[in-house]
């Protein structure tokens, strides 16, 4: 294995202005198994996706097998034989097993219709080839996720790629298809199919990995040999991000009192498991942990937009019941969240109304009409107390920047006098000094006694602003660490699930 | 082997839908035989197909369109645009004077599908608002062409469309049709392709169709099948009627419904969207048969499409 299959250059890609991904270089030797490794946001993603024809490089040279060439679709990305298996399935729910695998791929009878005898015939043929035993004629829609997931891996494997791309494709498998995963992978590379392998899991990446890319911040790091490396070394790799003194300093002192508790949250799906946790009186909680293991769902959980099976939350010693996010706000559990676009804002009405919408029950004439002069100064206080940039306040709220949208939605919240305040991904998309500002809000909500709660896939945000870090790892707590245990390798090394061991004497508090 | 395939535990599952709808059509069928003594003789039933045969045609191009997940209201206007078209067009004095007529009347149909496909793919529109405005401009271009009610068609043409083959033409027609449009959705790689589309779009376009060509081209074959039932019209009717097609989209849209095509698209079956038809204008007959007044056929239609859709959100929450 040495013969060069793939080459990319010098790629470059911005997405409204953040530079995703700066000048990579990746390449891939025929018949390897290729790992990306990089934390979140270091632009793994983005690359593979201009490989698959997904999105178009700003610059930068990709070479197939010696040859230049220029992808600009799925479809051109295909014909050179690569191949995604993507996190998002591509599998369509109202379509059989069978139809879904050779999908714009059917075998044809001599009057150009699909042949069902053969389809049938040549998907047997492949599952017994490959090991995966799906019932060919059932609906994918029915299917367990682990199901659907190995359907899509044959879906791949039947096109008879050169290079496969699997992007996290263990996330939904359980123990044994993994086993399963590996051996198809392995008898893959024997025929000489190339394989890149994104994944966090540090145990996966020492298993089946030969070679290793680290991304970090859109940058590349380095190409390792995987036998030559440890897991220590490789995660050295990963972090080392300078801290741009953008954190402001603590205002208050956290004192022993607690505020909010929760105690073995669990969601029905199992996105959620056993998580138990307390925040004090003046502190920030920081949640991290890779992409996809729970955070968002727990916040959401909190405010009553994800279904708990099991477990218990109290204020101040008080327990909340919330069926539903209206009881949530009442309760006084205020949500920022990470898709301020869907999730935050009413993005074709006015910054007022926005920023209205939620206390609109605070301001009424008689209890039937909204009094529209208390509304304007209510709105005008809160544009003043969180130095909103806003130009006239019944301007459409798309019309602002990303940060002050932001903002909005914040002031949005705080109208509510929220006890707890989660933020989801606060800063995500927001310029430098908006952030800034942000975190001296955040700050002061603590100071004044608000329980305060963030989520943040930026290590260096959740590392400078929390008091105390609950990592997250498939759905539970990997460990709570505090003081100087809040570094960027603790934290990775327990969102990798490698902390574990480790981990439990810092849990019990 | 193909057979003792196709009979396997899947079969109740993958058929239960049609099954029930033509069960529902058979017995609709043997209520309305107690009325109407001739109504299972041979020549009952062939006008049957007769009455039926426009929406038939219209009906399988709403499926072909719904199937995508799209929605085409411009059908009817279509029909009528190409219904006077082709009279106007129609020269009564010469021997051949039909067929440039019906071959115009079927290029109009396909240049209005294409229309909207083009709007919808290249346009980026939203189906409903695109046919929803193509209605106004397909309506008022057949007022321009004939304002009022008239015409007339070639004699041996409107024989041979309504009575030919000893009265069986359109109902081979119909037939042939009927097995194009369904071996274009069940048995053709372009029939998975809009299938596909119709229930994910993304996964659609990620496993390499081209989606934008499959919906364009959907659109255009509803068009086509429009421009049927307006050419056969004209000859049912013997003149032109630039009003004629203004209940067609709503009924086709209801028949694809009752006849278990899910509005999101993806799952349907032109057989049963045949079903939904039927069931509609045995209704109707129905209705006309006890004396109720036409008023309250439209408001058994809209029942009908309520109680359609209903049923499929029903199935969908189990």
């Amino acid at each position: 294995m040495s013969k060069e299959i793939l080459k990319m250059e010098n790629i470059s890609k911005a997405f409204s202005g953040v530079q995703a991904l700066n000048h990579v270089n990746f390449s891939c030797e025929k018949g390897e198994v290729h790992v990306l490794a990089g934390e979140n946001g270091a632009g793994k993603s983005t690359i593979l996706k201009i490989l698959a024809g997904l999105y178009r490089a700003d610059a930068g040279e990709i070479f197939w097998q010696g040859k230049r060439v220029t992808i600009k679709n799925p479809q051109q990305s295909q014909k050179l034989g690569i191949a995604m298996v993507f996190q998002e399935l591509t599998l369509v729910a109202q379509m059989t097993v069978e139809e879904n695998v050779y999908l714009n791929a059917e075998p044809r009878d001599k009057f150009g219709l699909v042949d069902r005898k053969a389809l049938r015939r040549n998907v047997l043929a492949a599952m017994d080839q490959y090991g995966i035993h799906v019932d060919p004629a059932m609906l994918v829609g029915e299917l367990s996720v682990a199901q659907q997931q190995m359907t899509e891996i044959l879906k791949i494997l039947v096109r008879e790629p050169e290079l496969i791309i699997l992007d996290e494709p263990t996330s939904a498998l359980a123990k044994q298809e993994v086993e399963r995963l590996y051996a198809i992978i392995r008898n893959l590379t024997a025929m000489g199919k190339t394989i890149i392998f994104i994944s966090h899991r540090m145990e996966e990446i020492f298993a089946i990995g030969d070679r290793v890319t680290v991304l970090k911040d859109g940058n590349y790091v380095g190409t390792r040999l995987i036998r030559e490396m440890d897991e220590d070394a490789l995660i050295r790799m990963m972090i080392g991000r300078s801290l741009e003194g953008t954190f402001p300093q603590k205002q208050a002192p956290v004192c022993g009192e607690t505020v909010f508790e929760a105690k073995h949250l669990a969601s029905p799906d199992g996105k959620l498991k056993d998580i138990s946790f307390t925040v004090k009186k003046g502190e920030i909680l920081g949640v991290a942990g890779l992409q996809g293991h729970g955070q968002s769902e727990l916040l959401n959980a909190l405010s009553a937009l994800y279904p708990l099976s099991s477990g218990e939350v109290f204020l101040k010693g008080r327990k909340l019941k919330a069926r539903n996010a209206g009881q949530a706000i009442k309760n006084g559990v205020a949500l920022v969240p990470a898709d301020r676009k869907n999730q935050g804002l009413l993005l074709e009405l006015s910054i007022r109304h926005n920023t209205a919408i939620s206390s609109l029950g605070k301001r009424m004439n008689g209890g039937v009409f909204i009094d529209s002069r208390k509304e304007k100064a209510f709105v005008k206080d809160t544009i003043d107390k969180l130095s909103i940039k806003v130009g006239n306040m019944e301007h459409p709220v798309h019309s602002l920047s990303g940060g002050n949208q932001q903002k909005v939605v914040l002031g949005k919240e705080l109208a509510i006098d929220p006890q707890v305040i989660l933020f989801d991904e606060p800063t995500r998309g927001i310029d430098v000094e908006a952030k800034r500002e942000f975190y001296v809000i955040m700050q002061r909500l603590a100071a004044e006694g608000v329980a305060v709660i963030m989520n943040s896939s930026d290590l260096m945000e959740v590392i400078g602003m929390s008091d105390r870090v609950l990592v997250m790892y498939e759905g539970g707590v990997s460990g709570i660490l505090e003081k100087e245990d809040i570094n960027e390798e603790t934290i990775m090394r327990y969102a990798m699930g490698v902390g574990q061991k480790q981990a439990q004497a810092g849990d019990g508090q | 082997m193909m057979k003792r395939q196709g009979l396997d535990k899947h079969f109740w599952r993958k058929n239960s839908q049609l099954v029930i709808i033509y069960a529902f059509l058979i017995l609709l069928m043997v209520f309305v035989s107690f009325f109407s003594d001739s109504f299972f003789t041979e020549r009952n039933l062939l006008n049957q197909v007769l009455s039926a045969f426009p929406l038939l045609m219209v009906a399988l191009g709403q499926t072909l369109v719904i199937l995508t997940g799209g929605i085409d209201l411009s059908l009817g206007p279509i029909v009528s645009f190409t219904n006077v078209l082709c009279v106007t067009l129609m020269n009564t004095e010469s021997g051949l004077g039909w067929v440039p007529a019906v071959l115009a009347a079927l290029a109009a149909g396909l240049v209005c599908g294409a229309f909207n496909g083009l709007m919808i793919t290249k346009g980026r529109l939203a189906p409903i608002i695109v046919t929803l405005a193509t209605t106004a401009i397909y309506e008022g271009g057949a007022l321009f062409i004939m304002d009022k009610p008239g015409g007339s068609v070639h004699s041996a043409f409107r024989r041979f469309m309504t009575r030919g083959l000893e009265g069986y033409f359109p109902l081979l027609l119909f037939l042939l049709l009927l097995f194009a449009v369904r071996v274009i959705t069940n048995r053709s790689a372009y029939g998975k392709a809009l299938r596909a589309l119709g229930g994910n779009e993304n996964a659609a376009y990620s496993t390499g169709i081209k989606v934008e060509r499959v919906k364009f081209a959907a659109y255009a074959m509803a068009g086509v099948l429009a421009a049927v039932a307006g050419i056969f019209l004209s000859a049912r009717m013997n003149s032109g009627d630039a009003t004629v097609g203004k209940n067609f989209s709503m009924n086709a849209i209801t028949a694809t419904v009752v006849g278990g095509t899910a509005m999101t698209g993806a799952v349907g079956d032109p057989l049963g969207t045949i079903a939904g038809v039927f069931i509609i204008t045995i209704i109707n007959n129905m209705l006309n048969l006890f004396g109720v007044s036409s008023f309250y056929q439209y408001i058994c239609q809209g029942v009908i499409l309520i109680a359609a859709l209903s049923l499929s959100a029903l199935r969908k929450r189990k």
